[in-house]
């Protein structure tokens, strides 16, 4: 997880690979994918609480990014990252409209990675689907500041560029995310501990 | 005295590098705690199967209407066999009779000779020497068709199908002149959104005139949007949107 702004290695990187694979070159996008999956498939771990439907999603963004990319203009990690993060936030939205359309579909069964439960050697057991309903009775913008700056490891300068909102409120929302999230996860905890 | 919001952020900021945590303030120590399994989420990855799997499915996806390489400014074909592509037409155009060449630059979908007119125009872009040419050669290509479907309206003398071919081939072709003037420089872009602007209000009239209704008024606006994206250099980063892809054109030059 990157943690802070890319060196200029990292962003010559970028501007060729998007460069090439607006171009169709399958070669650079297959880089892109490489150097950007694991954010996207946290997001979407974030939002949806489940490997297997995380996975399915993340192709999804995948393949709607390639039929894409010739429309994409940007040209920095961070512009990539945000438009693949808006493909997959519109990913999520159809799972859920299709999940409330055909509620038998929804699962909330554990991960199911096909190996070792990645979260055995952790102390405190995260319980994805729990954590995922309560950032869904999250505002849009609090559910996307703690997914940016916890699960992405964005840095407030770079949550703040992504939101398109100034430092002083990003601090504000993860402030009442978390608390939020506190109250919901917690049960007892007072809202403005 | 610091704002909670403040102190919170430097002990989010130790969660995020993973150093690790211990907040002197308990009313933090909740907050903390569902930070602490939020991060943990970002440590679970894909299954490896799953990383493949994608691999796979990216490199399985047929390739749009052309493969290039790093360059888009590349020649479509080799230069060596753009003269055996003008032979190989004028051979077909001499078999196809001289009359039927010169009728094909005007023909419509309905005839055909509209085929020939793709085939025509495709030799065109294959002898342009440089994007900037290729570019205003599609561009104009669509201006014709626009140009012709307004004279249609106007006559009130539409065959079925026709409709949808021309736009159809109209947002293909101010898509490729939009691909090939991005690569060339400010001229190629200003001469071609002149071009899409003059494309832009033909469509407009039409649309105005309201003679359109369910698939083909549908088609006449995703056309129109896609001209006005072209025009203003937006990229339109919706992966739902199909207006500028150029997909459907069944005659491709």
């Amino acid at each position: 997880m990157p943690t802070s702004l890319p060196d200029e290695n990292t962003a010559s990187r970028y501007v060729e690979w998007l460069d090439r694979a607006r171009r169709q070159d399958r070669h650079a996008f297959a880089q892109l994918y490489e150097a950007t999956y694991r954010r996207v498939f946290g997001y979407l771990l974030g939002r949806v609480g489940e490997q297997a439907a995380a996975e399915d999603l993340l192709q999804e963004v995948y393949l709607a990014a390639l039929q894409a990319i010739e429309r994409f203009r940007g040209r920095t990690e961070g512009e990539f990252i945000g438009w693949l993060l808006k493909i997959a936030h519109g990913k999520v939205m159809d799972r859920f409209r299709s999940q409330y359309r055909h509620p038998e579909l929804k699962t909330s069964d554990v991960p199911s990675t096909g190996v070792a439960d990645p979260l055995d050697a952790i102390d405190q057991r995260i319980r994805l689907d729990e954590i995922s309903d309560a950032l869904s009775q999250l505002t849009e913008d609090q559910r996307n500041v703690v997914l940016n700056r916890l699960v992405l490891g964005l840095d407030l300068e770079e949550t703040s560029k992504l939101m398109g909102k100034n430092v002083g409120s990003i601090k504000a929302l993860q402030h009442r995310a978390l608390a939020n999230l506190a109250k919901i996860l917690t049960p007892g905890v007072d809202e403005h501990a | 005295m610091r704002k909670a919001e403040d102190v919170l952020e430097t002990y989010l900021a130790q969660v995020v590098s993973g150093a690790p945590v211990q907040a002197s303030d308990s009313s933090l120590q909740p907050m903390l705690r569902v930070a602490m399994q939020l991060r943990q989420v970002s440590r679970i990855s894909p299954s490896p199967a799953s990383v493949e799997r994608i691999r796979v499915a990216l490199r399985r996806v047929p390739p749009r209407a052309r493969e290039v390489g790093a360059r888009s400014t590349t020649p479509k074909i080799g230069l060596w066999r753009r003269p055996v592509a003008g032979l190989a037409f004028a051979m077909m155009l001499m078999a196809l009779g001289t009359t039927s060449a010169l009728a094909a630059p005007s023909a419509l979908p309905d005839s055909p000779l509209y085929p020939v007119r793709n085939m025509r125009e495709a030799v065109q872009v294959q002898f342009a020497s440089t994007a900037a040419q290729r570019a205003m050669l599609y561009a104009n290509f669509a201006a014709e068709r626009a140009t012709q479907l307004r004279r249609l309206v106007g006559h009130k003398d539409v065959a079925a199908g026709v409709v949808g071919t021309l736009l159809r081939d109209i947002t293909s072709r101010v898509h490729q002149a939009n691909q090939e003037a991005r690569d060339d420089g400010q001229a190629a872009r200003s001469a071609v959104n002149q071009v899409e602007g003059q494309i832009g209000d033909q469509l407009s009239q039409i649309q105005q005139e309201g003679e359109f209704s369910g698939n083909d008024g549908a088609q006449l606006t995703d056309t129109l949007r896609a001209v006005q994206t072209g025009q203003s250099g937006q990229s339109g980063d919706s992966s739902n949107s199909s207006a500028t892809n150029g997909t459907g054109d069944s005659n491709q030059p």
